[in-house]
């Protein structure tokens, strides 16, 4: 599995927000989209999820575009959304339901793997419930459930780990890399600095919608020339010096 | 004092305005201009066929009537939730305010007590014969009873002593009832002298429970907001209020009646079907026009008319129902979610085809009662299947895919 993004021009208007943006996620990679409020992070996304139409450029999986094919183009992706986004009319199980009937799993199967998830993420007991009424932290968690319950080749995430305890952290980043393993790609926007250098294996830099910087941890540190330097300030060094020059 | 009243009034107006632009909007005038019609027409029989003795349940009926009446309209305080922390060293002035509000809401009960009351005239001289004195009477009487209620609410902002539930039947069902038992069976001025005096009784407590209690902000915002909530869920049959997201029941009985998921193909089937059950925001609209068409069909005995209204009411169902088409559009997983193109339509016509052969059913039952001939029978079948090829076909199609 390939997402191929290749100068990529968009944004929510005419005015673009991202201008030029290439870069690529493959089979067995987490890719750490990086950057602050309003680099770009969530609009890339969108484009990915096809939510946005690219102004010029072009984004494929294994070659197809959106465009070309949808239903191909959507069955591998499943995406987690920064806010969560629930049916408010729908309990947890027929959440689960509507999933495995989207991507046209095999349902029992489908239920055993979401059984688990559901223990890891401690829902088990809440599936006769309305999610929509949940805390911000636990409709995350469907999310998750949802999401990774696809068996997905490529895994879009937005921002994971705001509103989530230490334990549900941990549970998902662990969630992250067994489906790493298993073949799948995930690509991940977060400001969240420390964690990203310890889970992704490969970094986008975005600042004001251009990339800056791309690469694995390692060449980050040669492109910025100090081998002891960590993301938080890699980054930050990085984008100053943009600011500075304009 | 006064300038945040009127503040807040002119605001709260603003809204009602705006908003009444869209309950007012065409289909619901025609429906109620056929409404009033249709009842104005069975009331005036109605009259024509009372006896010239009284009826023994003439009086039992206005006065559960006038007391169902008396529920309308509640206390219009327009306090606010940041009020709690903005306002609250005013405290003490508050009483002030709540006089404005008083004001406010008890002319506005006026207005509704007295039209409603305007109604039930005609009846009250042919049906229990009362004279233009003892209606006057009757007519004081109701408005105090109103102003009665409105004072209670006011009472219990301080004292919760007056929210207890019997204190609560007593002023608003027990007490109207004996009071306008009264009126009806024994005399027009006791019973407008027992109101008044109870009124006197009232107020005097309500003076002394501004002095010796704190005002109860909790219990006035939970008033002012389950009053607004009824207002916005009314409104939001007609156009979407941003105030109100429509409260989700589950209603659990009905849960192995709902479709299951087989197949990607009925996925929005799935879902329409769940929203309609469970967020009552399309179903109160369906089954209100449902059950209102019935009614009105029960007693029309004119073909012509029978016709026009059963294929108007299919109509208005019909149309009313079109916008739950969009209602998923917001979810950002319709359109991630691999689903086939096409789909959406089809699942809804067939949603909207079976609620509209469920409404046609009753109109027909309707229609039956009513004692139409076989002929005229046929004809009503013949519109309802009209109407609903017309409504699920090229129609449909178009506004639909006119608004996305």
């Amino acid at each position: 599995m390939t997402l191929k993004v290749s100068n990529l021009v968009g944004g929510y208007s005419q005015i673009p927000v991202l201008k030029n943006v290439s870069f690529e996620v493959h089979t067995g990679q987490v890719v750490g989209l990086i950057g602050l409020n309003g680099a770009g992070k969530s609009t890339t996304i969108n484009h990915v999820i096809g939510l946005l139409t690219p102004q010029s450029g072009k984004i494929t999986i294994d070659g197809i575009t959106l465009q070309e094919n949808p239903e191909s183009y959507k069955s591998k992706i499943a995406y987690i959304p920064e806010i969560p986004v629930l049916y408010q009319e729908l309990t947890l199980k027929e959440h689960i339901d509507l999933t495995i009937m989207a991507y046209n799993l095999e349902r029992e199967k489908a239920w055993v793997r979401a059984q688990r998830l559901l223990k890891t993420f401690r829902l088990a007991n809440k599936l006769e419930w309305f999610p929509a009424n949940f805390s911000k932290g636990m409709k995350q968690k469907v999310m998750i459930v949802c999401a990774f319950l696809t068996e997905a080749k490529l895994y879009v995430i937005d921002e994971p780990f705001l509103g989530l305890d230490p334990l549900a952290t941990r549970d998902l980043l662990n969630l992250i890399e067994s489906e790493r393993q298993r073949g799948a790609a995930v690509l991940m926007s977060t400001h969240v600095l420390s964690t990203a250098q310890e889970y992704c294996n490969y970094f986008v830099l975005l600042h004001q919608g251009k990339v800056r910087i791309q690469g694995t941890f390692a060449e980050l540190r040669e492109a910025y020339q100090n081998q002891q330097a960590d993301l938080t300030e890699i980054y930050l060094g990085l984008t100053q010096e943009v600011t500075e020059h304009e | 004092m006064n300038d945040l009243w009127s503040v807040r009034l002119k605001k709260y107006q603003q809204i009602l305005l705006r908003y009444s632009k869209f309950v007012l909007n065409d289909h619901f005038v025609l429906a109620l201009l056929f409404f009033t019609g249709g009842l104005g027409l069975g009331y005036s029989n109605f009259l024509k066929s009372l006896p010239s003795t009284i009826v023994w349940w003439s009086r039992p009926l206005i006065v559960i009537i006038l007391v169902l009446v008396l529920q309308l309209g509640s206390l219009v305080s327009l306090l606010e939730k940041p009020d709690t922390v903005f306002l609250l060293p005013l405290e003490n002035k508050m009483f002030f305010f709540l006089k404005y509000a008083f004001r406010y809401s008890f002319s506005a009960g006026v207005i509704i007590q007295s039209l409603c009351f305007l109604v039930a005239v005609p009846f009250l001289g042919r049906g229990i014969h009362l004279t233009i004195i003892e209606i006057f009477l009757l007519w004081l009487t109701q408005l105090l009873l109103k102003a009665l209620y409105l004072e209670r609410l006011l009472l219990s902002g301080y004292n919760d002593y007056f929210d207890r539930w019997w204190i609560k039947l007593l002023f608003e069902f027990i007490g109207p009832l004996v009071v306008l038992l009264v009126a009806v069976y024994l005399s027009g001025w006791v019973a407008l002298l027992v109101v008044f005096s109870t009124l006197i009784v009232v107020h005097w407590q309500l003076r002394k429970a501004v002095v010796h209690y704190v005002f109860r902000w909790n219990r006035m915002l939970q008033l002012e907001d389950h009053r607004l909530r009824s207002l916005y869920r009314f409104i939001n049959l007609f156009t979407d209020v941003p105030q109100i997201k429509g409260k989700v029941y589950r209603f659990k009985l009905l849960d192995t009646y709902l479709p299951q998921i087989k197949t990607p193909k009925n996925i929005f089937k799935f879902l329409y079907w769940r929203s309609l059950v469970r967020k009552g925001e399309y179903s109160s609209l369906y089954l209100r026009l449902t059950l209102l068409g019935c009614t009105i069909l029960m007693f029309i005995s004119n073909s012509i008319l029978a016709l026009l209204l059963t294929a108007l009411f299919l109509y208005l169902i019909g149309f009313q129902l079109f916008p739950l088409y969009h209602d998923y559009d917001d979810i950002v997983f319709m359109h991630i979610y691999p689903l086939q193109e096409g789909k959406q339509l089809i699942n809804f016509r067939q949603v909207l085809r079976t609620l509209l052969v469920i409404t046609s059913i009753f109109l027909f039952g309707a229609s039956i009662i009513a004692g139409h001939s076989i002929v005229e029978l046929l004809e009503i079948a013949g519109i309802i299947i009209l109407m609903i090829v017309f409504l699920t076909g090229n129609f449909l199609t178009k506004r639909a895919v006119k608004n996305t």
